[in-house]
């Protein structure tokens, strides 16, 4: 698009340019005649997109209203004949991937071969559930689903096959109980997706989302193993804030670069709860130790790639603070919740001051308005806070002002200065 | 062909075929059962619900949906979660649970069991609390019966005209040796609905 743009704004200026004695004629043909051809050999902004929307659109009418037509005929077919046609999809899919994988076709044909795999399998057990009226739960059809489409995901490298399937896990989740199937389901799907995250894959940015819901699962599964919320979350975030400041020193933006905006977003929500909830400090005890073992082995994971992040990097303010939210969570367990609000609103303070210094000092934007975001909700929450008294909130708000102005006294000299 | 290539392909080859070891193993405890299945008919209500990707189908009301707990059993009230019910034909020809078990239990031998779900264990509110006799409640696992698009609705007003519970309407369900069960058809005054209907 933006070379279009531009090959039709210099087709534009050439006649001014002319007129300027900057080129001349000839040089104003040549320079003409080569960019139009260009233009006119380039493809329409989204013409692909355009065609490859048309085609899925209409694959998907044809494919509903086949479904329609043996659903409203489906009585006259005798009991094999239904299983036969159930199979239907399956075969048609087995055949358009036999041709791809044989024929070395481009990575579309491979997609598709795998989501028809996957649907011509869906397709089967779901119509055999209807055929000997077996019923059964969504989380049993989708534990039998996800277990059979899996491998499909690594035989076709196929990104969209992968990221309907972290999408199916949460459909997995009805109950503690399962918590080591959820487990080593979202395990099975893992390597795919850290494997996409290297620098030299086609779909990385993609999967940095993808990452941040699969992470959003393992989450769930080790909270219903142990419903430790402060300290699984905060794990969570932690990994994500350091990671995601490593893509941000690389100067990746905030399209490229989701973990940190979202894991920081996450974590002033929770901090602004957990300032003023003592519910969010209560934890409740595991319901089986295999909800706990598993839990361990999450969490565990998440706290090694931490250390992993932590390793060999130069220990600024913010990885101080990062590192203090890990211990805010271990204080979980040692002290009551009344008083875990009051470490939370410290801590949300002084994270807040740290940002702001930090990005002063080095002139980032982006820090100084999180530490800003951070002291607001802090201020928000408290003043809102009925437990606080009046005179409590009005000392407290009087001091933090100075502290604002205190900090402009000192930023405006700076700047003075370095003028 | 290149052998990443022909090690795709050969793969997927693999996987379809495992893929499909679970519906032919499904197909064949269904049609070819090495015991053969107990028949049970359950006293059924129906009505119609649309859903747009499964199409036509009764959602039948079933008995029995209680059992009654002696007085010397120790167990406390509440949720249960799933157990497994032993079946057997009660004097009027219709289905009858015995007893639950826990849903891990071996069943009494030559008995069929099917899994019910959502079991509570209740009683009755005397006093602000609890008390006996208590009675589990729970669900009969099959509760879908499809029908073509237009026979639903009319299987619906037929139905409807039938107070449930009634000894006419009825859900034939065959019962495997392997826990599996089938819903064979539903009759009313013993014959399947389908042909019930094409004679009115």
């Amino acid at each position: 698009m933006d070379k279009i743009d531009t090959i039709n704004w210099l087709l534009n200026e050439l006649p001014r340019l002319q007129n300027l004695g900057v080129i001349d004629a000839d040089n104003r043909k040549r320079l003409s005649d080569h960019y139009t051809e260009i233009l006119s050999n380039a493809e329409v902004p989204h013409q692909r997109y355009f065609a490859f929307v048309l085609g899925v659109f209409g694959g998907l009418l044809v494919a509903a209203g086949l479904i329609l037509f043996f659903n409203y005929n489906w009585d006259m077919l005798r009991r094999g004949e239904q299983i036969a046609v159930s199979a239907l999809p399956l075969l048609t899919a087995a055949v358009v991937s036999i041709i791809t994988l044989a024929g070395r076709l481009s990575r579309l044909m491979r997609e598709l071969s795998a989501l028809l795999t996957a649907a011509g399998i869906a397709i089967l057990l779901g119509m055999l559930s209807r055929i000997y009226n077996t019923a059964g739960q969504l989380s049993d059809f989708m534990t039998l689903l996800l277990l059979f489409v899996l491998p499909f995901i690594y035989v076709f490298n196929s990104v969209a096959l992968g990221s309907l399937f972290v999408g199916g896990l949460f459909f997995l989740l009805d109950g503690p109980e399962g918590v080591a199937r959820y487990f080593w389901y979202g395990l099975g799907v893992t390597p795919f997706v850290l494997y996409h995250l290297r620098p030299g894959s086609f779909c990385k940015i993609w999967m940095r989302y993808l990452v941040m819901v699969l992470a959003l699962f393992f989450c769930i599964v080790a909270l219903l193993g142990y419903s430790n919320l402060p300290f699984t979350v905060f794990v969570y975030c932690n990994v994500f804030l350091l990671a995601g400041w490593e893509y941000h020193n690389r100067k990746e933006n905030m399209l490229r670069n989701p973990w940190l905006p979202g894991a920081f977003s996450v974590l002033l929500i929770l901090l602004g709860f957990a300032s003023g909830s003592e519910s969010f400090w209560t934890v409740k005890p595991a319901l089986s130790v295999e909800g706990l073992v598993y839990y361990w082995v999450d969490v565990g994971l998440m706290l090694g790639l931490s250390v992993v992040l932590y390793f060999r990097r130069v220990w600024d303010g913010k990885r101080i603070m990062f590192a203090l939210l890990l211990l805010l969570g271990v204080a979980g367990w040692f002290f009551q919740p009344d008083d875990m609000t009051w470490f939370s609103n410290i801590y949300l303070a002084l994270f807040g001051v740290v940002l702001m210094f930090d990005g002063g000092r080095h002139q980032k934007l982006l820090t100084f308005n999180g530490g800003l975001l951070m002291l607001t909700v802090l201020v928000g929450c408290r003043f809102f806070d009925n437990d606080l008294g009046l005179l409590i909130r009005a000392g407290g708000f009087i001091v933090m002002g100075l502290g604002f102005i205190g900090a402009n006294w000192f930023f405006s000299r700076r700047i003075r200065r370095e003028a | 062909m290149k052998k990443t290539d022909l090690i795709r392909l050969i793969c997927y080859l693999i996987f379809v075929g495992l893929a499909l070891i679970y519906p032919i193993r499904l197909i064949m405890s269904f049609e070819y059962p090495g015991v053969q299945p107990g028949v049970y008919r359950f006293k059924a209500g129906a009505y119609d619900p649309y859903d747009p990707l499964r199409g036509r189908y009764i959602r039948l009301s079933l008995l029995p949906e209680r059992l009654s707990i002696p007085d010397d059993v120790k167990i406390s009230p509440g949720f249960k979660g799933d157990m497994l019910a032993v079946l057997t034909t009660g004097e009027d020809g219709f289905a009858a649970i015995t007893e639950l078990l826990p849903a891990g239990a071996v069943p009494p031998g030559g008995r069929d069991v099917i899994r019910v779900s959502k079991v509570y264990v209740r009683g009755t509110w005397k006093q602000g609390r609890l008390q006996r006799p208590y009675h589990y409640r729970f669900q009969l696992p099959f509760n879908r019966f499809y029908l073509n698009e237009e026979l639903a609705p009319k299987a619906e007003n037929l139905l409807r005209g039938i107070k449930f519970p009634s000894n006419r309407v009825a859900a034939l369900v065959k019962v495997y040796a392997n826990g599996n069960f089938m819903l064979e058809d539903l009759l009313v005054d013993g014959i399947p609905i389908r042909q019930y209907l094409k004679n009115q």
